[in-house]
């Protein structure tokens, strides 16, 4: 066992984390699939508006890898399939029937399990649309199927603002974590690794695998982080990353037969009128968990953390990997010289407020962006806020001159969007370095 | 009241200068006045969907406020010695209505002039107007001897901001410091203003008195005596008290130390400036000077026997250090890399001292010195990463 302790990043202080209570909330007339939650792939469809599907049934393919399928999570009717700009597929909604019916794949005991290959599993799962719950990096991408990892890595804690516990997510489901495990074995040649904070049970009553543990500040629970101080990915190689909750989600399928149905999820944030867990039907509206928000609120909804989550509109849905929904107020006040305020209440990464000498626990945070677009000025911020052997200014500036081999040099191979985001949190010049970040990794995908 | 009408103004003035307005060419002389008087309105377009506090604007006023106690004594300190030099009787108001007179002028000359250019080249070049101007614009006139005529400044400034930035991409994009191309560019073409023994004059109406800044009287030390005693036996008595209270010539910000380490505090607490910069140009200077100390012999340039105090407090050194150094865009950008940046600063500034008799004041050509070799320490810091994680990948 390793004992890492991260020093550089900071946890951002935020109200509104979600209460440890979990809301069994019923299930919902509408659904939706959203291709767009999956990076990178190029929807073919498989149904059309009137179809009738049960849950598990593919509702698209990937062009490119045409294994990859992408299945229904209820039993219903396809009520409308929503297209964008030349006709992209924004999302697929299906009018449940309430009758919870769904394709059927065989059922697995556990000694079926410790007695399967690889191969069939991996055969299940590609059929049954589970397959993307398993990622890869570099790149973040769905995990091929036929490229072993060369370890495979599950994260404990999340410390990024607001996070939903994933100890809380898979509570009273510990068992098929564990199983997971030995499952997750199969596909590696490598170790498993375990990363947490040391202190669970779940942790110490794990056996077969390698665990680490990591202390210190955000973003100190990023798989990226972990595997960059275990087992750093070098041109060629990959590893897996695997969420517990997802891991759960995979067990619960090979073990029944019956694709999930159901997902747990945390609500939020200082706008969010109830932060606390949700049980919601997988693709559940948002306005499901989020509880009541005032017609006039101008309040923002994000699928994940404020650091990299996305965007959405109050009619909108929660996308396959979205375990998070962060409520938070819109800011467009213009503030008289704001820019020389005292600022006791305002948070900063930076010393450069009162609020630095008196700090409190937590602050109010809201979308204003603090500040116009500048040119670069390298201030040292954001080697202080990444904690990995990375110079996070020059792989931004060889991401900008699109300069691949420079890139791979720099480590773009061992970031994603989530490890330098706090980099974009503190940038003075308020420069979108998370779409920056995404541009090298897309074009790195493609030609690297 | 009076913020809601501007407000108002504001609103009201913005779509002439939005696409498709009459005066679109200058949105970003309005933005400019716009996001000085009122912050954004703007949200996050996308994650992250919040930002830190801290934008350039700020940024940059935490230097200004840093200045503000050398600006203070330099106004106050540029009165007295006009004063003195006049033989008028010496109050402290007087003294500080003296340096106002004198001291106004210059920083109004330098903010107008070199923000004349940064607006244009802001509109030329479509961009936002940067902040960082306040800072070379305040830093420009602290770095000239009171006596430098207006027009002077007028080119120092023009010269530092066109050839020093802009001619480079703009703010990030300079290899110099602006300030300290413009400051060299005065030296190298009036040499008799900033020599340190030329006339000293604090007002430019009034008859020139000689009294010499510390660096000119210890580097005309004759050979064989000591360089304290003769700042010690000099008119105006040189020791380490004046050094630290600043009240003799010099240039405008640079001669109190207290007033500038007041200023270091701030930038150190607030985060504002880097440590390593500043840590690592007073120990190069340090065993550059100890260094001297140990190999000078008793005929030796009295120059090499000077104790390091003397030398940190003498001069642009500790201005040069707190406030030139650090700057972002010119120093080195890795932390390995500004430990050698700051060295190597620290050493130049000593060797120019002492070994180069015709420059008495090392920080300036140093600090420019160090700016062009601040991308090599970076390269090699960088290149040596990259190695690391190649040969990692062989393993």
């Amino acid at each position: 066992m390793a004992e890492i302790t991260i020093t550089r990043g900071f946890d951002i202080p935020m109200t509104g984390q979600a209460r440890k209570e979990l809301d069994i909330l019923p299930d919902t007339p509408l659904v939706a699939v959203l291709p767009d939650a999956f990076h990178n792939i190029k929807p073919k469809l498989l149904v059309q508006e009137g179809d009738t599907v049960l849950a598990g049934t593919p509702l698209f393919f990937d062009k490119q890898e045409e294994r990859f399928h992408f299945c229904s999570p209820a039993s219903g009717t396809i009520k409308t399939i929503h297209y964008g700009e030349r006709r992209k597929i924004e999302h697929i909604i299906i009018e449940t029937d309430g009758k919870n019916k769904h394709v059927s794949f065989p059922a697995r005991s556990l000694k079926d399990l410790e007695k399967a290959n690889p191969e069939d599993l991996q055969e299940d799962l590609l059929k049954a649309g589970l397959w993307p719950l398993l990622r890869e990096r570099p790149f973040n991408r769905i995990a091929r199927p036929d490229k072993k990892p060369k370890s495979i890595f599950i994260s404990l804690i999340d410390t990024a603002p607001l996070a939903a516990d994933p100890l809380f997510l898979i509570q009273g489901k510990e068992d098929l974590f564990i199983q997971g495990i030995t499952c997750l074995k199969k596909f590696t040649d490598g170790p498993v690794h375990i990363c947490g904070n040391g202190t669970t049970d779940l942790e110490k009553s794990l056996k077969g695998v390698e665990k680490h543990v990591f202390t210190g500040p955000h973003p100190a629970g990023n798989p990226g982080v972990h595997i960059h101080h275990i087992d750093p990915v070098n041109r060629g190689e990959s590893v897996w990353v695997v969420r517990p909750q997802d891991l759960v989600l995979i067990m619960s399928f090979l073990t029944t037969g019956v694709y999930p149905q159901r997902i747990r999820a945390a609500v939020a944030g200082e706008a969010a009128s109830n932060p606390r867990y949700v049980e919601i039907p997988w693709g559940a509206p948002l306005t499901q968990a989020m509880g009541k928000i005032s017609k006039d609120a101008d309040v923002r909804l994000i699928a994940g953390n404020v650091l990299t989550g996305e965007k959405k509109e109050k009619d909108g849905y929660f996308g396959f990997y979205d375990t998070l929904l962060t409520l938070i107020p819109e800011n467009r006040e213009r503030r008289f010289l704001g820019w020389i305020t005292p600022g006791l209440k305002a948070f900063s990464y930076s010393k450069t407020f009162l609020s630095a000498l008196f700090p409190q626990k937590s602050y109010s945070f809201d979308t204003n962006r603090h500040g116009g677009h500048r040119a670069f000025v390298q201030t040292g911020l954001f080697e202080k806020v990444v904690p990995m052997d990375i110079y996070p200014d020059y792989l931004i500036r060889s991401i900008l001159a699109e300069d691949i081999p420079e890139m791979e040099a720099l480590g773009l191979y061992e970031v994603v969007e989530e490890d330098l985001a706090l980099c974009a949190y503190v940038d003075p010049s308020k420069n979108d370095i998370n779409a920056i970040v995404r541009q090298g990794l897309d074009l790195l995908e493609r030609e690297g | 009241m009076i913020v809601k009408m501007m407000r108002k103004l504001f609103d009201t003035l913005r779509p002439y200068f939005e696409e498709g307005g009459r005066f679109h060419g200058l949105w970003f002389l309005f933005e400019g006045i716009e996001s000085f008087t009122f912050t954004t309105g703007k949200v996050t377009d996308d994650a992250p969907h919040i930002r830190d506090h801290l934008d350039i604007k700020r940024l940059m006023s935490m230097v200004i406020i840093a200045l503000i106690p050398a600006i203070l004594m330099g106004i106050y300190n540029t009165g007295l010695q006009g004063l003195i030099a006049d033989g008028i009787s010496v109050t402290f108001w007087g003294a500080v209505f003296r340096g106002l007179r004198v001291v106004l002028p210059i920083i109004i000359v330098s903010y107008a002039v070199g923000g004349f250019w940064e607006v244009l080249f802001a509109v030329i070049r479509k961009h936002e107007i940067n902040e960082g101007f306040l800072v070379t614009g305040m830093l420009f006139p602290l770095v000239l001897p009171p006596n430098t005529p207006l027009w002077q400044v007028a080119l120092g400034i023009s010269f530092g901001v066109v050839i020093g930035k802009e001619v480079f991409g703009g703010t990030g994009m300079n290899i110099f410091n602006p300030t300290l191309v413009g400051r060299a560019f005065l030296f190298f073409s009036y040499p008799s203003g900033f020599s340190g023994s030329a006339p000293y004059m604090a007002a430019r109406s009034v008859d020139a008195v000689t009294s010499a800044t510390p660096l000119a009287v210890a580097s005309a030390t004759p050979a064989g005596e000591s360089v304290t005693t003769s700042l010690m036996n000099f008119s105006l008595n040189y020791d380490l008290k004046t050094f630290l209270t600043g009240l003799y010539p010099g240039c405008i910000g640079e001669t109190s130390a207290i007033a500038i380490l007041l200023g270091a505090l701030f930038l150190l607490i607030t985060r504002t400036a880097s440590w390593r910069s500043m840590a690592g140009t007073v120990i190069g200077a340090f065993l550059t000077v100890s260094l001297f100390n140990i190999l000078a012999k008793p005929g030796s340039n009295p120059m090499m026997h000077l104790p390091f105090q003397y030398h940190i407090l003498m001069g642009g050194f500790l201005f040069g250090t707190v406030f030139m150094v650090t700057d972002p865009v010119s120093a080195a950008m890795t932390r390995t890399g500004k430990w050698f940046y700051g060295l190597l600063i620290g050493v130049m500034t000593i060797l120019i001292r002492v070994v180069n008799p015709a420059y008495p004041e090392g920080m300036m050509l140093a600090i420019l010195f160090g700016n062009l070799f601040a991308p090599l320490f970076d390269y090699y810091v960088v290149k040596t990463n990259m190695k690391r994680r190649l040969n990692r990948a062989q393993q």
